[in-house]
């Protein structure tokens, strides 16, 4: 999905800003939520190394010596309601992890299709790393939903995202794909471009539309939305049906050419 | 040599040059846009220009390189001759390393597929740079700096690239000094056990080893072992200390790491001078540590590596990241210099730079002390955003109207040659961040991916010491000695620089006050070196603990012969004082001088620069709300705005502020 030798240019700072966030790979990885009130049982094989609550540190108290079994033990301490997340983490699998990941066979895998390798070799292991509540997927996309949607671009595509405060554009992003890999990433302000006025019409869809077919790929889709739908869309469990709401209200355009 | 470094810039053929620069990749640059950016660059009053020159970029198979003539962007030469005719200086950074966001790093595909280049983890496995972090668009594995191959592969960039700089040094030509490698530091992953054990690795930390103990008796008794060869020597791959006889090997690797960096670092500068880059600085940038495996005051020690700097990438809720980094610079480092002031952020940064942000940390860093500055990027490029200009040579104005009116401010106060109101230095022991360091797991590939807390990652060692060294090694703990001093200069107004324990001893003459955290161990050279520096004169003020032992643990004593219990000595022309933490707020009014100008508000960070009779008043709120304070000054005195536009205040004993959140007042105070 990544082509290692991508354009990446033209970006104007306030989209950069505003999608920065995504660009933080832990935050995909990791069961552990900000601001949660979490326990930690690292252990050995079953031998437990040390305890950390983020709220008091070292907990010796708890008197953990051995894990006999993680989900039992972290179901258990789940459930005397101190903590948000309990997790149990075998060391050995951390090990693990890195010994697999770190094959010289994995040179070729694209950067995205490495990050997915890691993310399963930590997460397939059911009992590697347990946590209780489990991990939840980010804002409920998955990897293969992403897959599933590259799928359907053509061979050579564009695809336009404008995110609007008002009349104030957030976020103006453009991506071409080629053979299902991002080979060019820019914005709105793209010098070839000719968008202005940039607003939220039927008539910008328009003109983006045009231009990125124009100086871009054939354009496969275009999303022009206020900065509530994107929110709501990022969040939703229900990605399709945020849109279709968000579109029968006004808050969002969108022109497709794939299903 | 005919560039000369001082200590508030460069002399080129006599003449005073600040370093005040900033970055463009020609390679990246159409050919035809490179006079209209250079004038761009100009116009925003900069008269030295940095750039890479990147190794993959240029050969583009093995012994066959492109100087532009498939690709004239690539025509570095080019480049070179027209920064003559334009009246540009230029520092130039030939790697092998340089990152600059290159697919690889630089690093041509076949050097990173050498078996023999790549590093090992200590699980074995391929270092992928990727290990920590996102560096897209490819993860590829790096390359050991202890890697013979490497070198070699390294030696034939350098002879093509040599050729080229060294017909272009100064004075005749516009290159006033070189960069050897870059960010030299395991690619990021620089937790001891992380990685470095491939072949030519361990045999370079066991001639680390020969030429520490000399003779392998000498070794056996410090590691209660029984080798009859260095070569069974093998190192730890994890903090496998259960008692203090653990510690000796586990330290000597922790060393090992920051002599693999200094000892490569060296050695291409050694590579660059054989190949004519000569009569000019050679130096190299951290990029943002100040603690092991990065020992600054010892690379610059280094007879072949003249001059290093820290980069600085930081938003505004980190200005107190920066600010230390930048008295670290101003405490340790013959010439404070960021080679990389980032302006502009890399495309994967969470948080682009505001217009406002890149203001904000600029002028923090000239508050605190820095000289030399290279922002990176002027230029916008590929895989990089938010800089005053575009990759087709337009400004931005909301970016380019802050560096327009720095270059106008920094003409009328050259900050190079001001010094700051400071007498008091505080020197971070590097014993103790060695310790902490050798005491740290989870040393694997991606384990910082899964958001762990700190503690998971720090060992409990049960070795009987008095004092936590996890926490007095951290710096922003507020209970351990080291924060509570922070505390008391930041409540009085009081400016400091930073060192560390290895520090020049020549550079503690300026201090009449010198802050050190000591516990239970220290090493025995550098108690002495301080010794000398009472002896002489000076205020030595160490605590929470008296160190008795050695870093590997072992019986030592220098500070503990001249004081046995807390409180304060007289020795040669100077003291010694021992103080504990609980101590330190309640005593700290006895040593710590006065601020020169009082300020009621704690939250705001005050300096004072000089420059023969002008005095520049700083005043950063490093808060997100806005901030009122009143300074006081001995006698009335009327101020006139350095920094934008506000009105002249009319002479008064004392000044009310009004300041924005994250934002910095400069002012002039008016002697008569």
């Amino acid at each position: 999905m990544i082509d290692p030798n991508w354009s990446v240019v033209d970006l104007d700072p306030v989209t950069w800003r505003n999608i920065g966030r995504f660009l933080e790979p832990p935050q995909y990885f990791r069961a552990a939520q900000p601001g949660e009130h979490g326990l930690f049982v690292l252990h050995e094989a079953g031998r437990v190394l040390k305890v950390v609550d983020t709220a008091l540190g070292t907990r010796r108290d708890l008197e953990l010596e051995q894990v006999y079994d993680a989900p039992a033990l972290a179901r258990t301490l789940h459930a005397r309601g101190e903590w948000q997340r309990v997790h149990v983490i075998d060391r050995q699998h951390l090990k693990r992890v890195a010994r697999l990941s770190g094959s010289i066979e994995h040179r070729p895998l694209q950067l995205d299709q490495y990050y997915r390798l890691v993310h399963q070799l930590f997460w397939e292991d059911t009992v590697g790393y347990v946590c209780e509540p489990p991990k939840p997927d980010w804002n409920h996309f998955t990897y293969d939903l992403l897959e599933q949607f590259v799928s359907r671009l053509p061979q050579h595509a564009s695809l336009a995202l404008g995110v609007f405060d008002g009349t104030h554009l957030n976020i103006g992003l453009i991506l071409e794909f080629k053979s299902g890999s991002i080979v060019r990433v820019t914005t709105f302000e793209a010098p070839l471009l000719q968008l202005a006025p940039i607003e939220l019409s039927t008539a910008c869809v328009d003109r983006l539309w045009q231009q990125l077919d124009q100086h871009i790929a054939p354009t496969a889709a275009v999303l022009l939305c206020t900065q509530a739908a994107f929110d709501q869309w990022i969040t939703a469990e229900d990605k399709t049906q945020a849109l279709h709401v968000a579109v029968r209200d006004g808050a969002a355009l969108l022109r497709l050419t794939i299903d | 040599m005919s560039v000369k470094l001082n200590a508030h810039g460069l002399e080129i053929d006599g003449q005073f040059v600040p370093v005040y620069s900033g970055t463009v990749h020609y390679w990246r640059l159409e050919r035809s846009a490179w006079p209209k950016i250079l004038d761009q660059v100009k116009v925003l009053g900069f008269g030295m220009i940095e750039t890479y020159l990147p190794w993959s970029v240029h050969e583009t198979s093995p012994g066959h390189y492109d100087w532009g003539q498939a690709d004239p962007r690539k025509d570095a030469e080019a480049f070179m001759r027209l920064c003559e005719e334009k009246g540009l200086w230029l520092l130039v950074r030939p790697g092998p390393l340089i990152n600059a966001e290159l697919t690889d790093f630089g690093f041509p595909d076949w050097v990173l597929m050498d078996p023999d280049v790549q590093s090992r983890t200590a699980v074995g496995g391929i270092h992928y740079d990727a290990a920590s972090g996102l560096h897209p668009p490819h993860q590829f594995p790096v390359p050991s700096y202890a890697s013979e191959k490497f070198f070699q592969y390294a030696g034939g960039w350098y002879d093509a690239i040599g050729a080229i700089m060294v017909r272009h040094l100064a004075p005749q030509g516009c290159i006033v000094a070189v960069q050897s490698d870059n960010e030299t530091c395991y690619l990021f992953h620089d937790q001891p056990y992380a990685t470095d054990y491939g072949a030519d690795s361990i045999a370079l930390y066991r001639r680390c080893l020969r030429e520490k103990y000399v003779s392998l008796d000498t070794l056996n008794a410090a590691y209660s072992a029984h080798y009859t060869d260095f070569s069974q020597v093998e190192p730890p791959r994890d903090c496998e200390v259960e008692t203090r006889a653990d510690v000796p090997r586990h330290v000597d690797w922790v060393a090992y790491k920051e002599y693999q960096i200094r000892w490569s670092v060296a050695r291409f500068a050694r590579m660059l001078r054989e190949r004519g880059v000569q009569g000019i600085p050679i130096f190299h940038d951290i990029a943002y540590q100040y603690a092991t495996p990065l020992d600054v005051a010892r690379m610059e020690a280094d007879p072949d590596i003249d001059w290093v700097g820290m980069n600085l990438y930081r938003n505004q809720e980190d200005y107190s990241g920066a600010v230390q980094r930048i008295r670290f610079l101003a405490g340790s480092t013959r010439l404070p210099f960021v080679p990389e002031f980032g302006n502009g952020l890399w495309s994967h940064h969470p948080q682009t730079f505001t217009p406002a942000e890149e203001e904000f940390i600029t002028l923090g860093a000239l508050m605190h002390g820095l000289k030399a500055i290279n922002f990176y990027m002027l230029v916008e490029r590929e895989r990089w955003q938010g800089c005053p200009i575009t990759r087709h040579g337009t400004l931005r104005p909301e970016y380019a109207r802050f560096y327009q009116r720095l270059s106008d401010f920094l003409q009328r106060y050259p900050a190079w040659q001001y010094e700051r109101e400071r007498q008091v230095l505080i020197l971070l022991n590097f014993d103790l961040g060695r310790f902490a360091a050798l005491a740290t797991t989870l040393n694997y590939s991606h384990a910082d991916l899964l958001g762990l807390p700190r503690e998971l990652f720090e060992v409990d060692l049960d070795l009987g010491l008095k004092f936590d060294p996890q926490v007095e090694a951290n710096l922003r703990r507020p209970d351990s000695w080291l924060g509570t001093l922070f505390q008391q200069l930041a409540l009085r107004h009081l400016d400091y620089d930073l060192g560390d324990s290895h520090i020049d001893p020549a550079r503690l003459a300026r201090y009449p006050i010198v802050f050190l955290q000591t516990t239970d161990f220290m090493d025995a050279d550098d108690q002495r070196c301080l010794m000398e520096y009472v002896q002489r004169g000076g205020h030595l003020v160490v605590g929470p603990g008296m160190p008795y032992l050695d870093p590997a643990l072992k019986p030592a004593s220098v500070f503990g012969q001249v004081i046995q219990s807390p409180g304060t000595v007289a020795i040669g022309n100077g003291h010694f004082t021992w103080v504990e933490t609980h101590k330190l707020a309640a005593m700290a009014d006895d040593w710590l001088p006065c601020a020169e100008y009082p300020c009621d508000q704690p939250l705001v960070d005050l300096a004072v620069l000089r420059r023969n009779d002008v005095t520049l008043l700083f005043l950063a709120n490093p808060t997100a709300q806005p901030l009122d304070a009143t300074v006081t000054f001995e006698s009335a005195r009327a101020l006139r705005a350095a920094w934008g536009e506000a009105a002249t205040l009319s002479a008064a004993p004392s000044h009310t502020f009004t300041l924005n959140a994250y934002s910095i007042q400069i002012w002039e105070i008016d002697h008569d």
